[in-house]
This record gives C-alpha cells, sequence and structure tokens, in this order.
C-alpha cells in the first residue's frame, strides 16, 4: 500500500511539473519575433501622395525592419511581388521630385555623420560653377537634380549646421542606411560625395 | 661644360613607336676648348594642336587622346570626328593606361575631366565623360560645350535603351508601363568599358561641337541638323519616366511612358547648354 502511495505521489508530482513546463512555455512573451511598427496598415486605402505621411513614422518603420541584413538594398527596380494593378485603383503622382525623409536629431545619432564628412571627396565643380549659398532643403533637393546626373534619387536625408547629407544618389540602387551618399555644403553649395 | 640643343624638330605626333616621328634632342658636349662631342639623342613627344587651347586644363591625357587621333588632320570637322571615333569603341584608356568607365559597378564615380583623369578608379557619370571630350576638343582650341538632357512636363527622368515593354500595362494614363511588372529594363546599349550601365536617370549630359550632338558615354552615333535633338532622343530614350505611389503599401513604383518616335512628334526633352 505504501509503495502503491509513493508510486502515485511520483507519478503526480511528475504531471504537475509536465502541466508547469507546458503553461510556461504558452504564455512566454516571444522574443524572437522583432515589433515591426505598421504605418502601412494604418494608411487609408485610396492613392495618397506621399507627402501626406508623416515622415517620422516612415523612418521608426525602417528604423524596425525585421531583416538582419543592411537596409541598404540591392535592386532600383521594385521587386516582383508588385501588386496587380488594375485599371480604376491606379496609382497615382505624387509630384515632380521624390520623397525624401529627413531624419530628426535623434534618428540620425545613429549614423556617423563626421566620418561621412572625413571620408567623403569633393565632385569638382565644372568652369563655371558658381558658388552660393543653399539655404533650405528644398534648395538641396534642387540643387542636386540640377547638378548632378543621377540613376537613384536619395530618399533619406539629414541636415545640420553646416551640411544637407543624402543617403545614397551616387549609386545606380537605393541607399537608406548612409553607407554610400552626398553632402552639400551650406554656405558654398559644394557637393561632395562618400 | 656646355649643352646645347635641340637640332631637329618633327610635327608628327609620336606614338613612342615610330622612331621618324619622334621629336629629338641631339644632345653634345663641350670640354674647355675641346669641340662638340655627340654625346645622345633623346626622343620626346611633343603635341601640336590644332589652335591654341581654350581650356585651363593641362593634363596629359587630353593631349595625348586628342593628337593621337587627329593625327596628320588640319580641318576642324575632320579632326573633330576622328577625336570622337577615340569614344566609339567604348574602350578608352587614359596616358597611364587605365581604362576609364561609366557608372561602372553601379557607382557614379566623378562628375567631370580633371577627376576622371585623375581617379584612381577611373570611373565617371556621364557629366566627367561629355566633359572629357569637350575638353579634348577645346584642348584643340575647338568650341565645345555640354548639352544638359532634361525631362520636361510631367516626367522626371530618362529610361535609356534598352527597355523591353509588356502589353496591357498596368500604370496610369500618363506613364503606363510599371517598372519591375510591364517594362524591363534588359541589357541593351553598353556604356565605356562597362556591357550595362544603369538604365534610367533623372538627366543625361552629352557633348555639342559644330552644330552636332555627341554622346561620349555610350559612344553612340552623332546626330546633327536642325532636327538634331529629335533625332537625338529617339536613338537614345526607350521612355520618360515619373515615380507614383502604391495605393496599397504606399510603396515608390516608377512608371514609363514610351517614347514616341513617330515623325511628327515633338521633342519630349529639353536641351540646355551646360557648358
Amino acid at each position: 500500500m505504501k509503495r502503491k502511495l509513493i508510486i502515485f505521489t511520483v507519478l503526480a508530482a511528475a504531471a504537475f511539473v509536465l502541466l508547469v513546463v507546458y503553461i510556461s512555455r504558452t504564455t512566454e512573451p516571444k522574443n524572437s519575433t522583432p515589433v515591426v511598427l505598421n504605418v502601412i496598415q494604418e494608411a487609408p486605402k485610396e492613392a495618397v501622395p506621399r507627402e501626406t505621411l508623416s515622415p517620422r513614422g516612415k523612418i521608426e518603420q525602417i528604423a524596425l525592419q525585421p531583416s538582419p541584413k543592411s537596409i541598404t538594398e540591392s535592386s532600383p527596380m521594385p521587386n516582383k511581388s508588385l501588386p496587380k494593378f488594375s485599371e480604376g485603383e491606379l496609382v497615382k503622382a505624387k509630384g515632380p521630385a521624390s520623397f525624401i525623409d529627413w531624419l530628426g536629431v535623434n534618428e540620425a545619432a545613429r549614423f556617423p555623420f563626421a566620418q561621412f564628412r572625413s571620408n567623403a571627396m569633393r565632385l569638382s565643380p565644372s568652369e563655371s560653377w558658381k558658388l552660393r549659398t543653399i539655404a533650405s532643403r528644398e534648395e538641396a533637393v534642387a540643387h542636386l537634380n540640377l547638378s548632378l546626373s543621377m540613376a537613384v534619387k536619395p530618399s533619406v536625408a539629414f541636415e545640420d549646421k553646416e551640411f544637407f547629407y543624402f543617403s545614397g544618389g551616387n549609386t545606380a540602387y537605393p541607399v537608406k542606411d548612409f553607407s554610400k551618399g552626398i553632402a552639400i555644403r551650406k554656405d558654398t553649395g559644394e557637393i561632395s560625395a562618400w | 661644360m656646355s649643352l646645347a640643343g635641340p637640332k631637329t624638330v618633327l610635327s608628327q605626333f609620336y606614338d613612342k613607336k615610330d622612331d621618324a616621328k619622334a621629336f629629338k634632342l641631339d644632345w653634345e658636349i663641350k670640354v674647355g676648348n675641346s669641340d662638340w662631342l655627340k654625346i645622345a639623342t633623346t626622343k620626346h613627344t611633343v603635341y601640336v594642336v590644332l589652335k591654341d587651347p581654350i581650356t585651363s586644363l593641362r593634363q596629359e591625357s587630353l593631349a595625348e587622346l586628342g593628337c593621337r587621333n587627329a593625327d596628320n588632320e588640319t580641318a576642324e570637322a575632320s579632326a573633330r570626328s576622328k577625336m570622337y571615333g577615340e569614344f566609339t569603341d567604348l574602350v578608352v584608356k587614359r596616358l597611364d593606361g587605365k581604362q576609364m568607365t561609366y557608372w561602372l559597378n553601379n557607382q557614379m564615380g566623378c562628375i567631370d575631366t580633371a577627376d576622371l583623369l585623375s581617379r584612381t578608379d577611373g570611373n565617371g557619370n556621364c557629366q566627367s565623360w561629355s566633359g572629357l571630350f569637350r575638353d579634348i576638343l577645346r584642348f584643340q582650341g575647338i568650341q565645345a560645350d555640354r548639352i544638359k538632357v532634361s525631362p520636361q512636363g510631367k516626367d522626371t527622368g530618362v529610361a535609356v535603351k534598352a527597355w523591353i515593354f509588356t502589353e496591357p500595362p498596368h500604370g496610369p494614363a500618363n506613364h503606363p508601363y510599371i517598372i519591375g511588372l510591364d517594362a524591363t529594363d534588359v541589357q541593351g546599349v553598353p556604356g565605356q568599358g562597362n556591357p550595362n550601365p544603369p538604365g534610367s536617370f533623372n538627366g543625361h549630359w552629352i557633348t555639342e561641337s559644330g552644330g552636332t550632338y555627341f554622346d561620349p558615354s555610350y559612344g553612340a552615333p552623332v546626330v546633327s541638323g536642325a532636327n538634331k535633338g529629335k533625332l537625338y532622343e529617339d536613338s537614345a530614350f526607350a521612355g520618360f519616366m515619373e515615380i507614383y505611389v502604391s495605393p496599397d503599401d504606399l510603396r515608390e513604383v516608377g512608371c514609363i511612358r514610351q517614347n514616341d518616335t513617330s515623325a511628327q512628334s515633338p521633342a519630349e526633352v529639353n536641351y540646355f547648354d551646360a557648358n
């Protein structure tokens, strides 16, 4: 009788342990799944010019990309998963200039802009290039577009006291992590690339 | 001791192969009251240009590329044509032997002549290549300028040949061919030292001289005459681009309209003198 009681007790204890393990596994947080701020799902379904999006929201989305690879994309072309557009729900033009996300100071803190500056080589101006002040972001984008033949325009940028920095613009593929890019001096308009 | 020279001058281009064309210096030595004794003859390259240079650049490759190709030419038009011939096989080398390239490995590189002739990688975009030909001509005293070819109207980019368009397109009316879906950039016109340069740009730079358009980046056939703008764009561009936004995920999508190459179509890009 005593032996049966011991066996029962052992079995009961084992069952309890298994139950505890099962419960703990089904309730623990899934740390392996990164959090993705999906601002796209909140966007309206109808065609909307990109300018209506919050730039900050888009940048946060980029920062939280789950891919372990670089966020620099390797192809200038849209990927093969393009939706099958049908007539009547066509895309809407957003304007003449490519949209640029301007990083805030906190968002830009992860990029070594001083290092970019030191690595940058000045793109020599032509003999007729007149130095001039570039005062605003709009002027900087226009200056870039007028001055350089680019295959893919930059889509991310940052501004400090002396320079405008553009991610990419000197490559034929999109660059969003400033691994390649272009800087414009505010006081002279000189353009450099790294 | 005294040294003296030169004794002879030849005006033909010397490519370091044909001794008869070399600019030779005979060196003699005189010690004290002795007679002059010939001690050596050295051979040199002398570049005889068509007219006084109208560029401040003095990189030797500019002289070499012009004089070698236009050797013995005395007329501006034929000299220009011969010099452009250097670009048509898409192999252009500097004096140091480095072959220069256009958008190699999808990198823009430099944007002007001086850098293209001095950069370690010798890589540059259309601004540098159109500048190189301009400055080769200017070194010979021939007037030449760069021309910036810019999209107009609702277009923001040019699609350089070659592209394949599939029917029916799925994009918006103004630019119906969606890149990646209806329009595919295929290996088409090769560029300098690059069999497949990028297929689209926000604009393109070429060279104009003597009323003729030259496209050194691609070594393309020249166009001239009153209708040269139309002729050029129809030979170079498959279409014109604009960026749209996908309604489903707000992704940017490039869309193209095909270049209207019909005779009645007006010029679809702008041409600016960019010096």
